[in-house]
């Protein structure tokens, strides 16, 4: 039955998971072997070195991994069901270009406050897609409605980036790394408590209203007929999507294309209904930003590569076919 | 069963409908016809939630509006004209149509599967029903949303054109099939239908709109001795026999 091959699909990310998680570990500009690693898990004497890199790095790193893994898939599979188009995600919502925008003119107008910026970015992101929400949402056909909206807010806040970065050269390089998207800035674990509630906050709704988002993605009559309040529902989908999305892009940066992919693989995996394939993009999303970052870390050791580049380098080509695949089914 | 008393729609300043009564009677199959634009199928919007009405439209007495989106989805389902293309499964589809009964999060009883097998039995779906609905072919397509429709299992089921782009075929197949729910199960059926000829020949009752009203509610019978057709459609009608010896209504 279909819960039989969701549950064997999530017992080979949980392997894939450790394995990425141990590596993490393990791999690095300090290399551990097995034994190194549990004596430093356990903070044996003698280890001291290798348990502060443990526990204040890569511990953090691969938490902030994860968390980011599960927010972004998770939105993306939530903004794909409800506008019932697969390639939405948090980027094209311009949720992403709403937390850029209010960061780069943090930077800008009040490089004092830099601190702040995890506060500023989740306003940014959520404010964004309030907006999103409250001219799509009014449209006559609210599915396309909504893109629409996160096409032009895209479009606005994108313009207003380049008009702060022209007037204030020296931002970029500050804004330069925010906009690539890595988990390089993770400011220690405590830092990552907020996110975390949010991000699991909103999969764990998401999982309780599933079966109604997919009556959602079927149309507002359908989903009247089914004795639902479509614009209601598509709210609070939205606020729920923009939610996790707004406190990943607080610690991640504008980290690309995890909502795209994670979303649509896990949908042709595990199947179209949202109680199948979220699970599958909460720990599929935590897998892929983990191993992408271990990768980002390796390949040109002692220097990173920021795991948006990673993301960017295999998101890009996954567009060319994903619209290839519609074109060629579009001919049956 | 269903009343509208006094009903009217206003889209901006668009009458859609205007001052409709009528009364669509318990168990029985009414179809209602009507030129493109008279408002058939904003008449059937009225009864999800998402039209604002001014009058009464009562549901086994109950008003409408007092409802709950999820009491008014347990006695009353819409299939509209547009089926989404959603890579859902048949089986799946019926699955959500359990949902008006269900807890938000909450799982299928047993009963609640069971209507699911039904609905899917009952639509001819069985060997379809693992298949997305965006592979079906037109006609596969609108059984997998009757079997949806089945599993919610309301005593008040409508239809929005339902046979509009399916072949001669499929349509003497699905009315065939909204027959056996208003015979079989008790239901009262709504059917919106263009072609008048399918429409005479499946109803019990019949409801005209013209011109964003009702202009008459009644029997079969009644439609064609007021000879309705030629006034509201300018047509003629005529009755022959089949090899079965049974009467059809042929308009012309």
């Amino acid at each position: 039955m279909e819960n039989t091959r969701r549950n064997r699909i999530l017992l080979l990310l949980s392997v894939l998971f450790v394995l990425t998680a141990v590596f993490g570990f393990v791999l690095g500009s300090a290399q551990m072997d097995i034994s190194t690693l549990f004596a430093a898990l356990l903070q044996k004497e003698g280890y001291e070195t290798q348990s502060l890199i443990l526990y204040s790095l890569r511990l953090p790193r691969l938490f902030a991994g994860t968390l980011a893994g599960i927010g972004l898939s998770v939105s993306g599979a939530l903004l794909q069901s409800i506008t019932g188009n697969e390639l939405a995600s948090p980027n094209i919502l311009g949720i992403n270009a709403g937390a850029g925008f209010c960061m780069i003119a943090l930077l800008s107008f009040f490089p004092q406050a830099v601190h702040l910026s995890p506060v500023v970015c989740f306003v940014g992101a959520f404010a964004t897609a309030l907006l999103i929400l409250a001219v799509g949402n009014r449209l006559p056909r609210p599915k396309t409605g909504i893109l629409l909206a996160g096409v032009a807010v895209t479009a606005v806040f994108n313009a207003g980036i380049s008009l702060v970065s022209l007037l204030d050269t020296d931002v970029l390089a500050a804004y330069r790394f925010f906009s690539v998207g890595g988990l390089d800035g993770t400011n220690g674990i405590s830092s990552l408590f907020l996110p975390a509630i949010m991000i699991f906050g909103s999969l764990i709704a998401s999982l309780v209203l599933a079966s109604r988002a997919d009556a959602l993605s079927l149309g507002d009559l359908h989903a009247a007929s089914l004795g639902i309040r479509p614009a209601r529902l598509r709210a609070v989908c939205l606020a729920l999507a923009a939610a996790s999305a707004a406190a990943v892009v607080s610690f991640a940066g504008l980290l690309g294309f995890v909502g795209l992919i994670v979303p649509h693989l896990a949908r042709k995996t595990a199947g179209q209904p949202l109680r199948l394939h979220l699970p599958v993009c909460a720990l599929g999303g935590a897998v892929l930003v983990c191993l992408s970052d271990l990768i980002g870390r390796l390949v040109i050791a002692p220097a990173e590569l920021p795991v948006g580049i990673l993301m960017a380098l295999a998101g890009a080509p996954f567009y060319f076919v994903v619209l290839f695949r519609r074109s060629r089914d579009a001919v049956l | 069963m269903l009343c509208f008393e006094n009903v009217s729609v206003l889209r901006g300043r668009k009458t859609v409908l205007h001052n409709v009564n009528a009364r669509i009677p318990k168990e029985k199959l009414t179809v209602i016809v009507g030129k493109n634009g008279s408002g058939k199928s904003s008449l059937l919007s009225c009864l999800t939630g998402l039209v604002r009405y001014t009058g009464k439209i009562l549901l086994d007495g109950e008003d409408l509006s007092a409802l709950s989106p999820r009491t008014r989805a347990q006695k009353c389902s819409l299939m509209p004209q547009l089926l989404p293309d959603t890579a859902l499964t048949t089986r799946q589809l019926a699955t959500l149509g359990r949902e008006p009964y269900l807890a938000p999060g909450g799982k299928l009883s047993q009963s609640d599967r069971e209507t699911v097998e039904n609905a899917i039995r009952f639509a001819r779906m069985e060997d379809l029903q693992d298949t997305p609905v965006n592979r079906l072919s037109g006609g596969e397509r609108q059984r997998a949303f009757l079997a949806m429709a089945a599993a919610q299992n309301t005593p008040l089921v409508l239809f929005d054109e339902p046979t509009a782009h399916l072949d001669a075929d499929h349509v003497g197949c699905f009315l065939q099939r909204v027959r056996a729910l208003a015979d079989e199960q008790q239901k009262t059926a709504v059917l919106v239908l263009h072609d008048l000829t399918a429409a005479v020949n499946t109803a019990d009752y019949l409801l005209v709109t013209d011109q964003n009203t009702c202009v008459f509610c009644g029997t079969k019978e009644e439609f064609l001795q007021q000879n309705m057709a030629q006034s509201v459609f300018n047509l003629h009608q005529t009755a022959v026999c089949d090899p079965d010896g049974k009467e059809r209504i042929l308009f012309y």
